[in-house]
């Protein structure tokens, strides 16, 4: 195995023609489905007249993002399913929306989410909910836009700063023009096409195998490396992805997420009655894991499929260069020797061990020799990454590199451009969900609430438009220089993870206490938010866990204080 | 007579107790489904 193969850094014709029929597509079927939009109504909610199934794959595309295929697919490939614990909670909380959240908004009329907390509580606490979500979402979409573009720059070569205006372009178009309904309409079409490459990436994954490896053999292979494995039933709330931290930790982020984030209560307030708004969320409950389940299992294919193929030394082209430009020579020549062996011993194994499997040998002696083969690789590849970290001065990772450099060395006749027409949709549907949320509360929450309070419906429309594009060209701005902020792209991750749970703390004080006074959940978030503050600062507590700890905080303490100095009564409570 | 629900008729399973039951039946079925799948001997 020649274990040194720069991926080929250039689309086919097809690939092209396939990649730009889609981003024309999109935006022209965007603009159409858009025509319709003709006031703040149709703008924010699309009317109110969406179908359940239109509105739920629209929450779907809304969550998922090109992250969702570059970065969970190369985490399969190399830690294996775990992470789909991470979603187990999610139905659960589906079930807890529907019966709580989703039918107050509803009825209560609302365009954001924070507009129920003001006649719940006061105008500070919608105030405040509303900017943590302008802030964290408006940083994180930008980052949305900054992951994929980064990663098809490098492997195509392409211009980091045009990749990003493409995308961000196309989008802002549609969004703008048409609001909500042509985010939905778009997302299903974007849904659709997810789907499809999803169910492409693991057919010719597995036709893609040599002939003697068959599906059962490379799932024996993945699993004797421990890849298949989901369910770590541990204790231990310093793992990341164990069943409890999946279904509770998992259930208080999915709420937190789908119940008190702009981006995704706006999606489901457009369905035309409660009952189809609820059966969105339901439907997706039921999609949900399934579809994760698929993507994750592309990448453990992936990794199947690079124990006959060639594999470079390191997925990440520029690194890979800098290191061949950098290195010393006898270092690299040293990790090279040794990745190569290291492939071509764990080829033999897996060879080796498919054939025991059909009668040929001992199983248990080649699985063993198969499980030494994959150590040495691992070391091999341990090694090289150690070498290109000290000469680039800078821990080098290359985990969301492996798919795409799989599509566009190993996909042909179009499927690469489908493949990467996937990642776009998954970054473009995500992005679109984000700005027209993003518009949404700006204009509702702040500047129809404390700048142009009696404007004219037209104007409205209009400088929802506008707040569209402002948020659009912010995100473009954020990803352009998200390579210059290094640590801090994690501070911002991390920042959502700080008030996710405190904000559904608000809502649950909201809606499950009559009592629950505005003081007890303005204060109670501070609270909120400082202890998981505190957590993160002080323990090595999971992050899922944050949700849990930052929801249960609120509550009590914004009991606690209701009870001590309850302040004013809310008034107009809008709870039905 | 059962009275007829205020957000309009009850889709699927007949009531939403029974649309509820059948996300969570089904959410542990894919759960179990996972957990066969990760111990099944390939």
């Amino acid at each position: 195995v020649a274990v040194l193969s720069p991926v080929a850094s250039v689309l086919a014709p097809a690939d092209w023609a396939v990649l730009v029929t889609y981003v024309v597509g999109i935006v022209a079927f965007g603009v159409w489905v858009g025509r319709r939009t003709r006031n703040v109504s149709d703008f924010y909610l699309a009317g109110r007249e969406m179908r359940w199934w239109a509105a739920g794959l629209s929450v779907m595309a809304t969550q998922i993002s090109a992250v969702t295929f570059v970065g969970t697919t190369g985490q399969a490939y190399t830690k294996g399913m775990s992470f789909l614990a991470f979603y187990f909670g999610l139905p659960f909380a589906m079930v807890v929306l529907s019966l709580t959240l989703v039918p107050f908004f509803y009825r209560a009329g609302v365009y954001t989410a924070y507009q129920y907390l003001e006649r719940r509580f006061d105008a500070r606490t919608r105030t405040l909910t509303s900017l943590l979500f302008l802030l964290s979402r408006g940083l994180s979409v930008g980052i949305t836009l900054y992951a994929p573009s980064l990663v098809l720059s490098v492997i195509f070569g392409w211009n980091e700063t045009a990749t990003i205006a493409v995308m961000a372009g196309a989008t802002i178009v549609y969004v703008a023009y048409g609001g909500n309904r042509s985010v939905i309409w778009t997302d299903v079409a974007q849904m659709a096409l997810v789907w499809f490459g999803i169910f492409t990436c693991v057919g010719v994954a597995v036709a893609q195998l040599p002939a003697g490896v068959g599906l059962r053999d490379a799932l024996a292979l993945a699993q004797a490396t421990g890849r298949l494995e989901v369910m770590d039933t541990s204790l231990d709330p310093s793992r990341r992805y164990t069943v409890w931290s999946g279904l509770i930790g998992g259930m208080f982020l999915a709420m937190g997420y789908f119940g008190c984030d702009q981006s995704q209560v706006q999606r489901y307030l457009s369905g035309r009655s409660l009952t189809e708004s609820r059966l969105s969320l339901l439907f997706t409950a039921f999609l949900k894991v399934p579809m994760q389940f698929l993507i994750l299992l592309t990448g453990v294919l992936v990794f199947v499929f690079f124990h006959f193929h060639e594999t470079p030394l390191l997925w990440n082209r520029a690194e890979l260069e800098h290191l061949e430009a950098q290195a010393p020579p006898a270092e690299l020549a040293s990790v090279r020797e040794e990745a190569a062996a290291a492939h071509r011993e764990r080829r033999l194994a897996a060879e080796a061990f498919a054939r025991a499997r059909h009668g040929g040998g001992d199983v248990a002696s080649h699985r063993e020799s198969y499980l030494a083969a994959q150590r040495r690789v691992d070391g091999a590849e341990d090694a090289t990454r150690r070498l290109a970290s000290s000469v680039a001065h800078r821990k080098v990772e290359d985990v969301n590199y492996i798919f795409p450099s799989y599509i566009v060395d190993r996909l042909r006749g179009g499927l690469a451009g489908l493949i990467i027409a996937v990642i776009f949709a998954a970054a473009m549907s995500a992005l679109a969900g984000e700005l027209n949320s993003l518009a949404t509360a700006t204009m509702v929450d702040f500047y129809s609430r404390f700048v142009q309070t009696r404007g004219a419906p037209g104007g409205d429309l209009l400088a929802s438009r506008v707040f569209t594009a402002f948020w659009g060209l912010f995100a473009a701005l954020v990803a352009m220089k998200a390579g210059q902020l290094g640590s801090a792209i994690e501070v911002v991750n991390l920042f959502g993870s700080f008030f996710y749970g405190s904000i559904l703390g608000v809502f649950g004080l909201a809606v499950l206490t009559p009592r629950a006074t505005a003081r007890g959940a303005f204060y109670g978030l501070f609270a909120g938010m400082a202890t998981v503050f505190l957590v993160w600062w002080t323990t090595s507590v999971a992050f899922l866990w944050y949700n849990v700890v930052g929801a249960v905080t609120v509550f009590v303490v914004g009991l606690v204080i209701t009870a001590v100095a309850p302040g004013v009564r809310p008034v107009g409570d809008t709870r039905s | 007579m059962k009275a007829p629900h205020p957000d309009g008729p009850v889709p699927l399973f007949g009531t939403w107790r029974a649309i509820y039951t059948a996300v969570v039946l089904s959410a542990l079925a894919v759960m179990a489904l996972v957990f066969l799948f990760s111990r099944w001997p390939f």
